[in-house]
């Protein structure tokens, strides 16, 4: 069985945001909500786009909300990646 | 060996009537700062009442002929959402103003994939040997179905309309349309609808203020849009043998800017790459692919022979992918 690890994930996560929207990776911590760093709401489709694109399972854009936290939102994706593992045998 | 569709004239038309996101935000709750950021547009032109799809659809093939070098047609399709009536079809009508009197017209219905769908019937009936020379136009006039109070379809949309004349030639010929790819999805009919006024909800019914209206969900569009939009062009180049990497210019439906980039990065082409021409139209529906062509062309960046990857989403919902070489013809401004 395979467990996703939420730490590396959001490492991965924060990573994903400073590259795509030029983010200073330093400024966002796990406790930052994507209001507070001043995405709107297309920037948040575009984020779930690359989220499918790049750990390959299905995201919402109710998933991924202005009020959401980073941290919240690896826990989320830690628990996708968890169910596709396990799903997957 | 069956003919090759090829493209051999251009024509374009759009309304004199400019609309800045300024004059909307005079009466709605926007701002020019908060419609450039999310959708690129900064003006659109927009009819002045009386004024109907048929009448630019007649313009930019006129237009289009005159590109061609011939008034001659044997088939005339118009893609539209905006026909100038529930019935008839707008096409025969077109056909008859510009002289093509018999000659088989119909209209097709695949919303902002329109202008894709139409080519790729062109395309078929060429190559079968059905017609030797089709008269494609979009044209849409967006304004007569827009919710005045809604600020981001208004924002949005504009009015306009582009028509190409394809005729029967040889594979390799410049112009020829060497790839096709079409799809859809109706379980997302709701994502952009004008839900009331159909034979769902019929015109004798009582219908709601809002329901005769146009709708979309934009986040969900712009999510659909970008994977099929990336996979419908991958698909194009493919069909036609070239590799991404090769290709000279990309034109995308003009939705918004921001669509058109993340669908340019993901197929890896700069932006200088792709055209963009909706900071002044806005999104023209089965029109923006044509008025794009024929403003990159006018303006020398697509150039003789250039490899022309042309995607686009709509409503249905539907999406397409062409691959074109770019002819030497002067599009025509009506």
């Amino acid at each position: 069985m395979t467990t996703a690890q939420p730490l590396a994930i959001q490492d991965q996560l924060i990573a994903l945001l400073a590259e795509r929207f030029g983010l200073d990776q330093t400024t966002i911590d796990p406790q930052v909500t994507f209001s507070s760093l001043e995405l709107d709401s297309l920037a948040l489709v575009e984020f779930t786009v690359t989220l499918e694109e790049d750990f390959g399972v299905p995201v919402d854009e109710e998933d991924v909300t202005a009020e959401n936290t980073v941290g919240e939102l690896a826990a989320l994706m830690a628990d996708k990646l968890t169910a596709q593992g396990q799903a997957a045998g | 060996m069956n003919p090759a569709p090829i493209v051999c004239g251009m024509g374009t038309s759009i309304p004199e009537q400019v609309v800045t996101n300024d004059d909307l935000s005079e009466f709605l709750d926007t701002s020019d700062a908060w419609i450039r950021q999310r959708t690129g547009i900064r003006e659109r032109r927009v009819v002045r009442p009386g004024t109907s799809t048929g009448d630019l659809a007649v313009l930019a093939a006129e237009g289009a002929l005159k590109s061609a070098g011939s008034g001659e047609a044997d088939l005339v399709i118009l893609a539209t959402t905006t026909p100038d009536h529930p019935c008839p079809a707008t096409a025969p009508d077109v056909a008859q103003r510009i002289g093509l009197t018999g000659v088989p017209a119909f209209d097709l219905s695949a919303v902002c994939s329109g202008f894709l769908y139409g080519l790729s019937c062109a395309a078929g009936f060429i190559r079968s040997g059905a017609a030797e020379r089709v008269l494609l136009i979009g044209a849409d006039t967006y304004s007569t179905i827009l919710n005045p109070t809604d600020r981001t379809t208004r924002a949005i949309f504009g009015d306009g309309a582009g028509a190409m004349v394809l005729r029967a030639g040889h594979p390799g010929e410049p112009g020829e349309l060497a790839g096709v790819t079409l799809g859809s999805d109706g379980a997302l009919r709701d994502l952009i609808t004008i839900p009331e006024g159909g034979s769902r909800h019929p015109v004798g019914d009582e219908l709601t203020a809002e329901g005769r209206y146009f709708t979309m969900r934009g986040k969900s569009v712009y999510r659909h849009a970008v994977q099929r939009m990336v996979e419908s062009a991958t698909r194009a180049c493919e069909l036609a043998g070239w590799r991404l990497s090769e290709v000279d210019h990309l034109v995308a439906h003009q939705a918004n800017a921001r669509i058109i980039s993340a669908v340019g990065e993901r197929l890896r082409l700069p932006a200088e790459r792709c055209a963009v021409n909706l900071d002044r139209l806005g999104n023209t529906a089965a029109a923006s692919i044509p008025l794009a062509l024929a403003d990159a062309a006018t303006a020398g960046a697509l150039r003789p022979g250039h490899r022309t990857l042309l995607t686009a989403f709509g409503g249905g919902a539907t999406w397409g992918g062409a691959a074109l070489t770019w002819p030497d013809i002067t599009p025509v401004a009506v």
